[in-house]
């Protein structure tokens, strides 16, 4: 009997140890690890239709060509962040909650810059994932580089991609 | 594997290009375990300046794999290959090029660049072509298309494709590039060689090449964006863009204006007045006469006699022609405009007074007469 509790213990340690490290959960007495870029993703907003398109970072190998242009013309562009934390943890820096941290997105088109605005984080889902999402008015001829940063104390490294825009006659 | 054209190393002459194909090798091979439990590379940069570092990685590749003996000793008498140098087909090369890993077997550099890069397969080239044939060309066009990126791989290893709408571009949509901002382009709808499926665009999607650090690029866009992410076709990527372009002069294709790269035609628009050729395909195609020059069209409105200005393309298109009621009645006014209706008495009844609602049936009317030149592309023709 004993045996059987040593092992029920020793399952349920292991099993506690493995979701606070899915959840990011730092080590007892660590202060809480500040949350970080995940993937970034990019819909083009099709005006004619409304709808958005999907992910041209993953979806369009070739890249995106005469965008402005077409039956799926576009005239923006939905930037979708994800950020990883703390599970279920709110990053406010209100009473109870961890210390304050937003999401700064800068989107340049070659050297002009379109957008820097930084949005404070949602409470992150029971998987540690939140997502933050900036619209963009682009012109959709130039490449476009998006950098998006976690901005608070301790933050990580900003994750840079470009939107491989492009027109031609 | 593309050979050296001149020698690489110690007095040699390092032509850019065979620089970089040879520290591409330097980099991608590791020196023996037993020489080097770590077994580093020789080489941590490719940058086509075959500098100190580089004779060095040379010296040390001779001195592990080249002038050794059967027995495995250093040996400095060995046949066909020079210290600190590497010639084409010499034994170091031959050594070089074994040593490399499999999947690096066919590197190929375009001359004066140092963009080392994979070759593509004879598969994926006929790929391209296979796409490129089923895409919206006119049909002869389509198989010269189809041949060149066939031709352009054997000779230089390099897949290339048509770009995503690359091909027959509707009379809409040449509108839309027009008008949607972003300046790309003067033509209006019906005044591209795209809208008659006689241009295409080709690009290098999927063009495997090695960074600096000898790390393959895998992403590479059609319009090279990885390689020139700030698009001035500038550098590394104008090598791959003039090659494109000249070989493709050399065949027969005319290029188009000087900043869009992958565009290519099947005419030299020198001499050639878009407007004109639009006008005379409108007239094929549809029920009134049309003349065009300098990108303004005049068109007789269905009457015959004279001809009217009816303003640009964008407006013919977007139903905003330069039609007027006086212009309305000066054409139905014309001997030559309809039979005229006879009272019972003989005398002739004059045409009714044209109005606001005649205005905009006439424009609905000449946008028609477009969408018949549209549906009637393939039989566009250059004079």
């Amino acid at each position: 009997m004993t045996l059987i509790r040593l092992l029920a213990l020793a399952c349920l340690a292991v099993a506690v140890t493995a979701t606070a490290s899915a959840g990011g959960a730092p080590p007892p007495g660590a202060p809480p690890a500040a949350p970080t870029v995940g993937a970034l993703r990019v819909q083009l907003f099709e005006n004619k239709s409304g709808r958005l398109s999907d992910d041209v970072l993953s979806a369009t190998p070739g890249g995106v060509w005469n965008s402005h242009a077409g039956p799926q013309a576009a005239n923006a562009a939905l930037v979708v962040v994800e950020v990883r934390g703390q599970a279920d943890a709110s990053y406010s820096g209100r009473p109870g909650t961890l210390a304050r941290y937003g999401l700064r997105l800068v989107a340049t088109e070659r050297t002009r810059p379109l957008l820097d605005q930084t949005q404070p984080l949602p409470v992150m889902g029971p998987d540690g994932r939140t997502h933050v999402a900036f619209l963009l008015r682009h012109g959709g001829c130039a490449p476009l580089q998006l950098r998006a940063s976690v901005v608070g104390r301790a933050a990580g490294p900003a994750v840079e991609v470009l939107v491989p825009f492009a027109c031609g006659e | 594997m593309q050979n050296l054209s001149a020698a690489v190393g110690e007095n040699a002459t390092n032509a850019r290009h065979d620089a970089a194909l040879v520290q591409a090798l330097l980099v991608l091979t590791r020196r023996p375990a037993l020489l080097d439990p770590k077994r580093a590379p020789y080489l941590t940069v490719i940058d086509g300046d075959f500098g100190t570092n580089s004779r060095k990685a040379l010296r040390q590749f001779q001195s592990d794999q080249v002038f050794v003996s059967a027995d495995g000793r250093s040996s400095a008498a060995v046949a066909d290959a020079t210290a600190g140098q590497v010639k084409a087909g010499d034994l170091t090369w031959r050594k070089l090029v074994a040593a490399v890993p499999a999947e690096f077997q066919d590197l190929r550099v375009l001359q004066k660049s140092s963009t080392v890069f994979v070759a593509a397969t004879t598969e994926q080239a006929a790929a391209a072509a296979a796409a490129a044939s089923a895409m919206r060309f006119l049909p002869s066009f389509g198989s010269r298309v189809a041949a060149y990126i066939r031709s352009f791989h054997q000779r230089h290893g390099l897949c290339i494709s048509v770009c995503s709408k690359g091909d027959l571009r509707s009379f809409q949509t040449q509108y839309e590039l027009l008008t949607g901002g972003g300046n790309v382009t003067h033509a209006g709808p019906g005044e591209s060689n795209h809208n008659f499926g006689q241009a295409v665009d080709l690009g290098f999607n999927g063009l495997r090449w090695l960074r600096r650090d000898g790390k393959v690029e895998e992403k590479e866009t059609s319009w090279l964006h990885k390689l020139d992410p700030a698009q001035q076709a500038a550098g590394e990527a104008r090598y791959f863009w003039v090659t494109l372009q000249t070989d493709a002069m050399a065949v027969g294709f005319f290029r188009g204006p000087d900043t869009d790269q992958p565009h290519l035609q099947a005419w030299s628009d020198v001499g050639i007045d878009m407007a004109a050729r639009l006008a005379d395909l409108l007239t094929r195609s549809g029920h009134m006469r049309w003349s065009g020059q300098d990108q303004r069209y005049k068109c007789d409105l269905g009457y015959g006699g004279k001809l009217f200005n009816v303003g640009r393309a964008a407006q013919i298109w977007s139903r905003q022609a330069q039609v007027t009621v006086a212009m309305l009645n000066e054409a139905r006014a014309q001997p030559t405009s309809v039979v005229p209706v006879v009272q019972p008495g003989g005398a002739a009844v004059p045409p009714a007074p044209a109005t606001a609602a005649d205005v905009l049936a006439m424009q609905a009317a000449l946008r028609a007469e477009f969408e018949a030149a549209e549906a009637n592309w393939q039989a566009w023709r250059a004079s």
